[in-house]
């Protein structure tokens, strides 16, 4: 698998993505607090988690066409992962008292959550155009998705876009104006690949 | 130095809010460096997750927290603001001034 940028270490609290995959694949055993108790590195558990998840369809594939997939571009999904997880921006919640907020980290992993309800998506780059630091500030949302081989793309992309929509209203207070939802590619798809 | 019975009773509050999973150390990996190497010298109590800092007219308190999924983030957060301002009032110190940032929503 292609090495994927230093900025693991920055965002991941000294941690690398590898580090965490193992983590998981090892149960999360022995405990480790540098992890567990690193929300930038639980933001990236329950992305990795997740993308874990897809191994059932992937297996659905024969070891041919399981090697025709792209080392760059799950590389690529990785690095996207470990990006995410920064804090970023604070995102203020209206409040009288007190000074309340929620990091763009946080939201962009519940961006991703959308592919906890929708079958068979990943997703990948995530955005916030506008200024998200300002209550009230208009702000439209820029997904890009994977969508495995055989799901119809125009309902999926619907359902990711009602998702994400969904959980933002719910948990902040962002003036959302708008979800776009491009699928990047339909990717993990090998007998296409061989024109079967 | 802080009141380590202040500490204890805001984290037990904290985290004894509905929707509240989980309490972590604010700031950045530098920040959070720095504030071990603190700790190390004795400068401030390690095991805290809080920032407390108690001023003549006010207290303030600072946390990190992650939320369940299962309820909108923005109560989960108003709660435990709420949780954190009975505490102060309760040890008889100045009103709070909370400053409280959401920083997981944990899938349910």
């Amino acid at each position: 698998m292609a090495m994927t940028p230093d900025f693991d270490h920055e965002h991941l609290d000294g941690h690398t993505i590898q580090e965490l995959s193992a983590y998981l694949d090892a149960g999360r055993e022995p405990a480790d607090p540098s992890i567990d108790d690193s929300p930038g590195c639980r933001l990236a558990l329950d992305a990795l988690e997740r993308l874990h998840g897809l191994a059932p369809e992937l297996l659905q594939a024969d070891e041919e066409d399981l090697a025709r997939v792209d080392d760059t571009w799950v590389a690529a999904v990785m690095a996207g992962i470990a990006l995410d997880a920064r804090a970023g921006r604070r995102i203020p919640y209206v409040s009288g008292v007190g000074d309340l907020a929620i990091t763009e980290g946080a939201v962009r992993g519940l961006v991703r959550g959308a592919e906890n309800r929708v079958p068979g998506v990943l997703v990948g780059r995530c955005r916030f155009e506008g200024d998200v630091s300002q209550p009230g500030a208009p702000v439209r949302v820029d997904v890009d998705i994977s969508i495995l081989y055989g799901r119809p793309v125009g309902e999926t992309a619907a359902a990711v876009r009602a998702e994400i929509l969904r959980d933002l209203q719910q948990h902040t207070d962002l003036a959302i104006i708008g979800v776009d939802v491009r699928v990047h590619d339909v990717h993990l798809l090998p007998t296409a690949e061989r024109g079967e | 130095m802080t009141d380590q019975r202040l500490v204890t009773a805001l984290e037990a509050a904290v985290l004894a809010v509905p929707g509240v999973v989980g309490l972590y150390r604010s700031g950045t990996l530098l920040g959070n460096a720095l504030e071990a190497a603190t700790q190390a010298v004795g400068l401030r109590d390690a095991g805290s997750r809080l920032r407390i800092s108690e001023e003549v007219e006010r207290t303030g308190v600072e946390a990190a927290i992650g939320v369940s999924e299962a309820e909108a983030a923005s109560i989960t957060v108003a709660r435990v603001r709420d949780a954190i301002i009975e505490v102060v009032a309760e040890h008889a110190l100045p009103p709070a001034d909370v400053v409280l940032t959401v920083v997981r929503v944990e899938p349910t």
